[in-house]
């Protein structure tokens, strides 16, 4: 069983918070098989286990009270994924800028390339036709025709190492031509 | 437990003597909290038990429960909007509100809430059962609650999608110990979970 130290929470929150890796704690079951950012937080979800216990409750609402308290200090940081995740149309936008062949793409580093292959297998037996990296955000943008034809872009985040951040899906009958067309 | 108790799909039905009394439990939206939200969401133990029912797997689940050996329990909301479920003990829980799913923006998929609401309830169910501690245990969680889903066993690229994403969610798997001697029994199937052979 976990111990639960409140101290302990406070001070990993401060921690995580200077090391631009602040989360929002759970005591439960989340969604694990999707992205990791999870609409109206600021920060990525994390579940600390999922057997529910007075302890591990109580390391969750010490260390998000904590976060709390430093967003209220000094607002919601540039880091926070909230901030650097681009919503759908923005992201269209930032594709038409600037893309490059999804075959191109190389993963920078190890976590990158796994959050990528967890990606690869929500696209089924189709595949990213380009990708772009958005260096001021530190994200990349997987876009391309799911079987359906309707379009998907997912969003990787790669300011610590690399996770699966978020992902749109834009039906044709809404959205009758993608950038990725030419 | 929270929210209204309603017994609208099943008038007839009676506790059975010596046994905890099974909750009609009808939820309806909390509409204050949830804006967006302009339907009313309203399921029945007895619909949500229905759903369960689809599969030897949540059959295995709803029988445990009503002989006892678990609680299947339902809360209508929770104050983290990310919380699906959880187990404390022998005893699960499904947020029925954090299981809804959308058709389109603020379009609730009545039937789709309603089958992720029995998935998160036989993933709870399953971890109540006692399955848990371990990766592989929770590696079988997930495969059972997959198996019941999706009416397969899922393939080896499937499971390695799962320990994927496992890995991805952090110390909360990644800091069990990979396997523990124990099993358990799930509908006349003996799930191991064997130390490994030295």
């Amino acid at each position: 069983m976990m111990t639960v130290n409140t101290a302990q929470a406070s001070q990993q929150a401060l921690l995580d918070w200077e090391n631009q890796s602040a989360l929002h704690l759970v005591n439960g079951t989340i969604g694990f098989e999707l992205p990791r950012y999870h609409w109206g937080q600021i920060f990525y979800t994390q579940s600390i286990a999922e057997e529910l216990s007075p302890q591990t409750e109580l390391y969750c609402r010490t260390y998000n009270l904590t976060i709390h308290s430093l967003l209220k200090k000094h607002g919601v940081p540039a880091w926070a994924p909230v901030k650097r995740l681009p919503d759908a149309m923005g992201c269209l936008t930032r594709i038409a800028q600037q893309s490059l062949p999804y075959p191109e793409y190389r993963p920078a580093s190890p976590q990158e390339e796994e959050a990528r292959d967890r990606i690869l297998s929500r696209w089924g037996s189709s595949r990213p036709l380009v990708w772009s990296r958005l260096h001021d955000s530190a994200l990349l943008l997987f876009g391309g025709d799911l079987a359906d034809r309707s379009g998907r872009i997912d969003v990787l985040d790669y300011l610590k190492g690399g996770c699966w951040m978020a992902f749109y899906l834009y039906p044709r009958v809404e959205f009758p031509s993608f950038p990725w067309d030419k | 437990m929270s929210g209204e108790s309603q017994n609208t799909a099943n008038t007839n039905e009676v506790p059975v003597p010596g046994s905890r009394p099974r909750m009609d439990f009808s939820v309806r939206n909390a509409a204050q909290t949830h804006a967006y939200l302009d339907s009313t969401l309203h399921f029945t133990t007895a619909e949500i038990v229905a759903e369960m029912n689809r599969s030897p797997i949540g059959q295995a689940i709803v029988d445990a429960a009503n002989q006892d050996i678990i609680d299947i329990d339902w809360l209508a909301f929770h104050y983290d909007p990310t919380l699906k479920g959880y187990h404390v003990g022998g005893r699960g829980v499904t947020v029925i509100e954090n299981n809804v799913e959308f058709s389109s923006p603020g379009v609730v998929d009545t039937a789709s809430t309603l089958r992720e609401i029995g998935n998160t309830a036989v993933h709870e169910g399953l971890h109540a059962l006692g399955i848990g501690g371990s990766w592989e245990a929770e590696l079988w969680v997930r495969r059972l609650t997959f198996e019941h889903d999706i009416g397969r066993v899922p393939t080896p690229i499937e499971v390695t999608v799962m320990e994927a994403d496992m890995r991805a969610a952090g110390p909360i798997y990644t800091s069990l110990p990979q396997r523990v001697g124990r099993s358990v029994t799930l509908g006349g199937r003996t799930i191991n979970f064997l130390m490994r052979a030295r």
